[in-house]
């Protein structure tokens, strides 16, 4: 009876902490899953009462696996190893409190609750406000679980044994010195996130110079334009000025028709532009935008841009953003080059409540469905190209604000992402 | 249909006013201007008093405001109307005009010819969408609002529905594309006879089934992909078929 209370106990602990660091959903499969790991771990250690490491260690895999399944990340068996030391640190600081100075029963056991709580909650807020840094690349991932695996190991080995075989003064002496290894630990782990941290925010400093700059080349470009349209200018009046000098009104007429308004087209067009973008205060997609506006006139693109009011910021991590944008851009210039009269529309349109993307571009009249350019490794070039649509599919998908739209219609294809303001 | 012009170019304006008789003369008889000003303080007294169906706005107004804002201001008191914006090359706005202000449609200014065309065009969308405004009955639609534009989407032609791994995201497939929206599958479910709860995440159209993989227990729709279908249900989905079939013949 005392036994199974106290699997029952271990379960909402280490189970419950884990549900609420990973601010997973509780549903009825999940509890049932878990609670059956539970149950099979208690059996074993039931099964095998002399060597309790093997349950312990079972436990950890367990649980992380079972986690890894609900969730998908990695950072489950980091959870799975962290939450059973906080467990069992807490267990022990205060069972030694309580043999100290001799308290009862119930002051024992809110003791570990208190310390328990507090402890998973520091954890979970630690891992919040690193979870960019955590989540982004594996090699902290990797060595946060080396640092985390090791201390278990240590902690094991030199805490609970002798606690175990009854030897308390071993004990006590293990846990002060432990507990001053454990604050080390913890302060490195956190020097290492911060480092990782602010190279990163380098990294993404850097691009968005690099952008920047994009975005002044393109602007001397549409200088250096305008002050070819100054030149020709003068030219233009001169030839006017002879069509009217000889009365030659057709020829004026062809000639202001073909030339005139063509030539204003075209060169206001750019500039138009980029008065457009003026309006976008992102730097690093007004760099992007800029520099594959110029690819697509390079390669006689009409592009249309329309920014009508303007815009701070998008609740979207910019790297994601840049990706995608740079995704639908490339595949839009792609798709243009198939067909005959090709167009590329975008727009960045602010509500109140929501930022619109919209993306088209002229699609070539092909039976294609549109779930089978969503598949991975599917191109109508041959072979691994065309990933970027399910690339951005799947970054758009992480987000809970964030609503993503892919038609065809009348021979555009259409991309709108819709982004809720947090 | 009641049409209101507001253009301050008197040139323009009369342009225009020609142009929507003689196409209603010789079309559409019904379609009658009832307001042709350059005024846009008359345009909103007007829309106080009175509806009408198509307005066509110019953006560029010598006024404190543009055509953008009497847009605006009149969809909020009709979200039906139809909206025509009438724009010079410099600020072609077409998708900020669909999305932000659902507008119908844009006209260029361009050789009067050219405005002939495009406003005819517009015109004869106009009318469709005031007869179909008009119509009562209709199939069962999926409203999904993109911005202040409504897409309809006919429950017949739904693929089908999935569920997200975030919760309240619903994914539609047709035969066009995808389209992701808020809301619960629970929802959808008796919309149309057809439509077949499968599965936990997956509410499937029978009409689009293209087979049923018994032992995968899986079903593969018309746009090529896989549905699940949970094992309680493969029974009623083959059943559900086959009386579909014997419908059908």
């Amino acid at each position: 009876m005392l036994f199974i209370t106290f699997s029952l106990l271990n379960y909402i602990i280490v189970y419950g902490s884990l549900f609420y660091v990973f601010s997973l959903r509780v549903t009825g499969t999940r509890l049932l899953s878990s609670f059956l790991a539970n149950a099979f771990i208690a059996f074993l250690s039931y099964l095998l009462p002399n060597s309790l490491w093997m349950s312990m260690f079972s436990s950890i895999l367990i649980s992380g696996c079972l986690f890894y399944l609900f969730s998908r990340r990695t950072s489950a068996f980091l959870h799975a190893i962290v939450i059973p030391i906080c467990t069992l640190l807490s267990e022990y600081t205060s069972a030694l409190v309580v043999h100290h100075f001799d308290l009862p029963l119930y002051i024992h056991a809110s003791l570990i609750v208190l310390q328990l709580v507090m402890l998973v909650a520091l954890y979970k807020r630690v891992i919040d406000s690193f979870q960019d840094v955590i989540r982004s690349s594996t090699l902290p991932k990797a060595v946060l679980l080396l640092i985390v695996g090791l201390t278990f190991i240590v902690f094991y080995s030199l805490v609970f044994i002798p606690a175990e075989q009854g030897e308390f003064n071993l004990t006590f002496f293990n846990l002060s010195l432990l507990f001053l290894y454990f604050l080390i630990m913890v302060a490195l782990s956190s020097i290492l996130l911060y480092t990782m941290t602010k190279e990163k925010k380098l990294a993404e400093k850097k691009i968005e110079q690099q952008q920047f700059s994009h975005y002044i080349q393109a602007l001397e470009q549409v200088n250096r334009d305008m002050q070819a349209f100054h030149h020709d200018y003068a030219n233009i009046l001169l030839s006017l000025r002879g069509y009217m000098e000889i009365e030659d009104w057709d020829g004026l007429k062809d000639f202001f028709e073909t030339q005139i308004m063509k030539v204003e087209e075209q060169t206001f067009a750019r500039n138009r532009i980029f008065h457009q973008l003026d309006r976008l205060g992102i730097t690093e997609i007004k760099g992007l935008l800029a520099t594959k506006l110029m690819k697509a006139d390079e390669l006689s693109i009409p592009i249309n841009i329309e920014i009508p009011d303007s815009i701070e910021a998008i609740s979207l991590n910019t790297i994601d953003l840049t990706r995608i944008l740079g995704i639908f851009i490339d595949n839009a210039i792609e798709e243009s080059s198939l067909v005959n009269d090709p167009q590329i529309n975008l727009a960045f349109i602010s509500m109140k409540q929501q930022v619109i993307i919209v993306f088209e571009n002229k699609m070539e009249e092909r039976d294609i469905s549109i779930s089978a350019l969503y598949e991975d490794h599917y191109s109508t070039k041959g072979q691994n190209r065309g990933l970027g649509l399910p690339t951005a599919k799947k970054i758009l998908s992480g987000y809970p604000n964030v609503t993503f739209n892919s038609h065809i219609e009348n021979g555009w294809f259409i991309h709108i992402v819709i982004i809720e303001r947090c | 249909m009641k049409v209101v012009i507001c253009e301050d170019d008197q040139l323009q304006r009369e342009q225009l006013l020609k142009e929507i008789q003689a196409y209603a003369s010789f079309h559409e008889p019904s379609i009658e201007v009832v307001l042709c000003t350059g005024s846009p303080d008359e345009v909103l007294a007007y829309s106080q008093l009175q509806q009408a169906d198509c307005y066509l706005l110019d953006i560029e107004l010598n006024h404190q405001l543009d055509g953008m804002d009497i847009a605006m201001d009149l969809r909020k008191n009709d979200p039906l109307t139809s909206i025509i914006f009438i724009t010079t090359h410099a600020d072609r706005l077409k998708l900020t005009f669909s999305y932000k202000l659902a507008a119908l449609d844009f006209i260029v200014k361009d050789t009067p010819k050219r405005i002939s065309i495009q406003l005819r065009e517009a015109l004869q969308a106009a009318f469709a969408t005031y007869k179909q405004i008009g119509q009562s009955e209709q199939l069962p639609m999926i409203q999904i609002e993109i911005g202040e534009r409504i897409k309809n989407i006919k429950v017949q032609d739904i693929y089908y529905l999935e569920t997200s791994s975030l919760p309240h995201k619903l994914s539609l497939y047709d035969r066009n594309g995808f389209y992701e929206f808020y809301g619960k599958l629970r929802d959808f479910e008796q919309l149309d006879g057809l439509l077949f709860r499968c599965h936990k995440s997956f509410l499937i159209n029978l009409r689009h089934v293209r087979e049923v993989n018994k032992k995968e227990r899986t079903v593969l729709m018309a746009n090529g992909a896989t549905c699940d279908v949970s094992f309680r249900l493969i029974r009623e989905l083959q059943k559900r078929l086959s009386l579909q079939t014997k419908d059908l013949s």
